[in-house]
């Protein structure tokens, strides 16, 4: 079995303070993979180290990110910005404000095929709407034409999750993508993860639901103020948890 | 960088209180025989003799293309006095000091601007004052009430700013009586000021009592059945202050500028009753600031004293609104 | 958003006649009857004062004056100016587009400079670039305007290539059209220069605290993720976000203009609306005080409703509020 994603001993820090202390873990093709944990867990900070992304302040001190047998922490800038949203694709929490106000909703779809890929107007377009359909966006030709603003909560966020997959990249980063939605909207976005697993496409999901993650990931890693506490097939640590702090989590989802 | 500038400006502010003390001369102490005279320099060696501070004398002459020379004329010494007649530092007559050069009828411009000073650092002061209390009033009762009385009384704001400043300070000059003593000019200059800034600040202070007024502590005393102006006294104002200290700030340092630029096109104060921008009046013309450039100092002090002003006020708005706070995440 | 446009205008127009009437308040308290120096005046014939009297019922109580200026200024009869011995509205006119040419320019060099700059600042923060701007521009803002003017005049006149003062060089009748161009531009530059510094010194601060906040914003994180290049998401996100907030300064920008123009023209003798003014003050010319400032009012509205206009068409989320 390959793995997409093989982090080993990822220190972050920023200034003195560690975010992220030496934690390891592997992401298999075509299986979701949650990190989860409480605030301050550094589970957002591992998301934005693999696409190295982080802010300026942060730097990653130690470890390794090989993503598709090559090191990304070695990369140099261009091949790396190259391979951000075209192999890994990024979902983030509240998605009004993960789109640009100004601009269509097909239009931002259609810029990440621009830089990625030598597709034609038309061509792109096309690829566009199908990604839509894909993610169940109801009536692809007007959402194209929407301004993020007049989007519903819902749809917004497929479009969000579309924009991560328009150029089928083999990695998605989740960050928390229900956490803004309500519960029969929380339920629609984890079916739509679920057929992306079935496509082959690993998902990352990054998240403090327990309750979301027992249903949908395939492993589970638990956080606690950087340190990996617990990681294994979720059934196994949320059925049968041995550290405290897992318990404690569990508990509060209940 | 804040606190350099406010302590510039106390050090402005004393200087200007002392004008008297601190000033060889009076303001209107002419000498046309010395007009623009340039800076005498302070000497303390008499001819390889250490002899005390003192000035020599100067005759004026006339050169080949009937240009004002100032000769400095060697033999004639005028000791500094300290302390004499209420002064900090004077020469006894026929000699004059001038430090800083002289204007066009031989008046001291380094007292001038001390005389000055008290002008238009007090008209900034002072009509940033009535703008205040003027935006507070209006300000806080339209954004507690809202409805209709805060559609007239921003109306009325929208008004006043409708006018471009330096438009509605000439009208508004306009209207003032030829004949008002220079007690009553300045009186009306700060009514001018006041007059063309209370908008913008009354329309800031508004838009904080909306906001306030649905927070719970509000809430809270209305139930109590706390009166309507007990409301916006006790509380709501003094939520302004902070923020509006920083506003405050700003308004003054463009008070400034506006007497300035009032009094320069001799619409303001007027002569002999210095103002840094009266001052600047003869220098409008270019031909008196190439053969006497020394008569540009008050703009240096009007620019220091504004930029003092601006920087506090920039620096006070950086502590308080988190909008313009910069993370450096 | 047409009726948002219809309604803003028909606030304006009523504050417009707020302005006017409390503008010709202001005259009528000036106390003696300004008419009786007239008619002391030999230079003015008998027939006009009296023509004037009775277009604007000098012997009738003050609303009735007030209503029959208004009327009088819609019909295009703005009144006499005493000093210059016309109609105001011959003088008004030229007057009117020299300011125009003055401001105009000064906001095309203004917002062209200052808005590339606080990019720069923006993206190059607390390196020595973005404190050297920072240090220049409180200096600008802080410098009155008039000073301003004078010290580069002083230090044109030693360099002695640009004209000091004035609008036209004393032989323009017999220039060109191209020449006439060229004259009136070189007379352009020490006026529009130092009325922009001003202006440019605070709008590169806004513009680089806009970008500044801009570029914390998800979607630029976003956008990075999707892997478009730098570029890209400087110029074509972050920029057009950061400039919108701008078109709403425009309004404002246009009452600073036309306000330190004022100043900066009678410095450098430009001859327009600011000058125009100050004369009449001097010179108690009523009816073109009030003509100018009424006038200053309009071309102030007019500024804001196009900039409202302007920044309507470029924000989509004002344009679509409604439609949902």
């Amino acid at each position: 079995m390959n793995n997409l994603l093989s982090i080993e001993n990822l220190t972050v820090a920023v200034g003195t303070k560690t975010l992220v202390n030496q934690v390891s873990f592997d992401v298999p093709q075509g299986k979701i993979v949650a990190i989860a944990g409480g605030s301050g867990s550094g589970k957002t900070t591992i998301g934005l180290s693999i696409l190295r992304l982080l802010p300026c302040a942060l730097n990653i001190r130690q470890g390794s990110i090989v993503f598709e047998g090559r090191d990304l922490l070695g990369l140099p800038s261009r091949v790396m910005q190259s391979c951000r949203g075209a192999r890994i694709g990024m979902v983030f929490q509240e998605p009004l404000s993960a789109f640009d106000p100004l601009f269509t909703v097909g239009q931002q779809l259609d810029e990440v095929l621009a830089a990625h890929t030598k597709l034609s107007n038309p061509e792109r377009y096309k690829k566009v709407l199908d990604t839509f359909t894909e993610v169940e966006l109801p009536d692809p030709k007007r959402a194209y034409n929407c301004y993020p603003h007049q989007l519903s909560g819902g749809m917004r966020q497929r479009a969000m999750v579309a924009m991560a997959c328009v150029c089928d990249p083999s990695l998605i980063i989740a960050d928390e993508p229900t956490s803004s939605l309500d519960v029969t909207l929380q339920v629609k976005i984890m079916e739509l993860f679920a057929r992306l697993r079935k496509k082959n496409m690993s998902i990352l999901l990054i998240a403090h639901d327990l309750g979301m993650i027992s249903h949908l990931a395939d492993e589970v890693i638990i956080l606690r103020q950087g340190e990996m506490v617990e990681k294994g097939p979720v059934r196994q640590v949320i059925g049968r948890p041995r550290h405290e702090y897992t318990k404690e989590l569990i508990e509060a989802f209940q | 960088m804040a606190m350099i500038c406010f302590w510039a400006l106390m050090i402005l502010y004393g200087l200007a209180i002392f004008a008297d003390f601190v000033s060889p001369y009076a303001y209107d102490d002419e000498n046309r025989d010395f007009s623009y005279c340039p800076p005498t320099a302070v000497e303390f060696m008499d001819h390889g003799q250490w002899s005390g501070p003192f000035v020599y004398g100067r005759a004026l002459t006339f050169d080949a293309v009937h240009r004002r020379v100032y000769v400095v004329d060697l033999t004639q010494k005028y000791p500094l006095h300290f302390f004499k007649a209420g002064r900090l530092f004077s020469v006894d007559a026929p000699g004059r000091m001038y430090l800083w050069g002289a204007d066009a009828r031989g008046r001291d411009i380094f007292s001038r601007i001390w005389y000055g000073a008290r002008i238009s650092l007090s008209i900034g002061l002072l009509g940033v004052a009535i703008s205040f209390v003027l935006g507070l009033v209006i300000g806080g009762i339209a954004g507690y009430y809202g409805g209709w009385v805060d559609g007239i009384l921003m109306r009325l704001c929208e008004m006043f700013m409708m006018v471009p400043g330096f438009y509605l300070m000439l009208a508004l000059r306009a209207a003032v009586p030829e004949n008002f003593n220079s007690v009553q000019v300045y009186v009306s200059v700060v009514v001018i000021l006041a007059l063309i800034g209370w908008a913008s600040l009354a329309r800031i202070i508004r838009g904080m009592a909306l906001s306030l007024r649905e927070r719970d502590f509000v809430l809270a005393a209305r139930t109590l059945g706390v009166s309507d102006i007990a409301i916006i006294c006790k509380h709501i104002l003094p939520q302004t202050i902070s923020y509006s200290m920083a506003t405050l700030m700003l308004t003054v340092s463009s008070y400034i500028l506006a007497e300035a630029g009032l009094s320069v096109v001799g619409l303001g104060i007027q002569d002999p009753v210095p103002s840094w921008g009266n001052l600047l009046s003869d220098a409008m013309g270019i031909v008196p600031v190439i053969f006497a450039p020394w008569i540009l100092l008050p703009g240096l002090f009007i620019f220091i004293a504004v930029m003092c002003f601006n920087v506090i006020g920039d620096a006070l708005r950086d502590a308080f609104d988190p909008m313009f706070r910069e993370n450096d995440e | 958003m047409i009726n948002h446009t219809i309604r803003r205008l028909c606030s304006t127009v009523l504050l417009l006649l707020a302005v006017s009437f409390f503008t010709f308040w202001l005259m009528h308290t000036t106390p003696g009857n300004f008419f009786d120096t007239l008619r002391l005046n030999p230079q003015i014939s008998q027939s006009t004062v009296d023509r004037y009297e009775k277009l604007y019922h000098l012997n009738d109580p003050f609303p009735v004056q007030y209503w029959h200026w208004l009327l009088n200024i819609c019909r295009g009869e703005w009144g006499y100016s005493f000093y210059y011995n016309v109609p105001v509205t011959h003088v008004l006119g030229s007057r009117l587009f020299n300011t125009f040419i003055l401001s105009f320019t000064s906001l095309i060099i203004t917002w062209g400079v200052a808005i590339p700059l606080g990019i720069w600042a923006a993206l190059r923060r607390n390196q020595w670039v973005d404190r050297v701007l920072s240090i220049f521009s409180f200096a600008a803002f802080s410098t009155p305007g008039f000073f301003l003017a004078v010290l580069v005049l002083y230090m044109a006149s030693r360099w002695g290539a640009l004209p000091l003062g004035g609008m036209h060089s004393p032989d323009y009748d017999d220039m060109t059209l191209v020449g006439k161009i060229r004259d009136t531009a070189l007379h352009l530059v020490i006026p529009a220069t130092v009325l922009s510094l001003s202006s440019m010194a605070s709008l590169q601060r806004i513009m680089r605290g806009n970008m500044l906040g801009i570029l914390r914003q998800q979607y630029i994180l976003a956008a990075r993720a999707k892997g478009l290049p730098e570029r890209v998401v400087i110029y074509r996100h972050a920029l057009r976000n950061a400039f919108n907030p701008l078109a709403t300064l425009l309004g404002y920008e246009f009452a600073a203009l036309l306000s330190g123009a004022a100043l900066i023209e009678i410095v450098c003798s430009w001859p327009g609306l600011g000058s125009l003014l100050l004369t009449a003050v001097r010179s108690k010319d009523v009816y073109l005080v009030m003509s100018s400032t009424l006038l200053a009012g309009v071309l102030l509205v007019i500024g804001n409703v196009l900039a409202d206009i302007l920044l309507t068409l470029v924000d989509p989320r004002i344009r679509y509020e409604k439609s949902n």
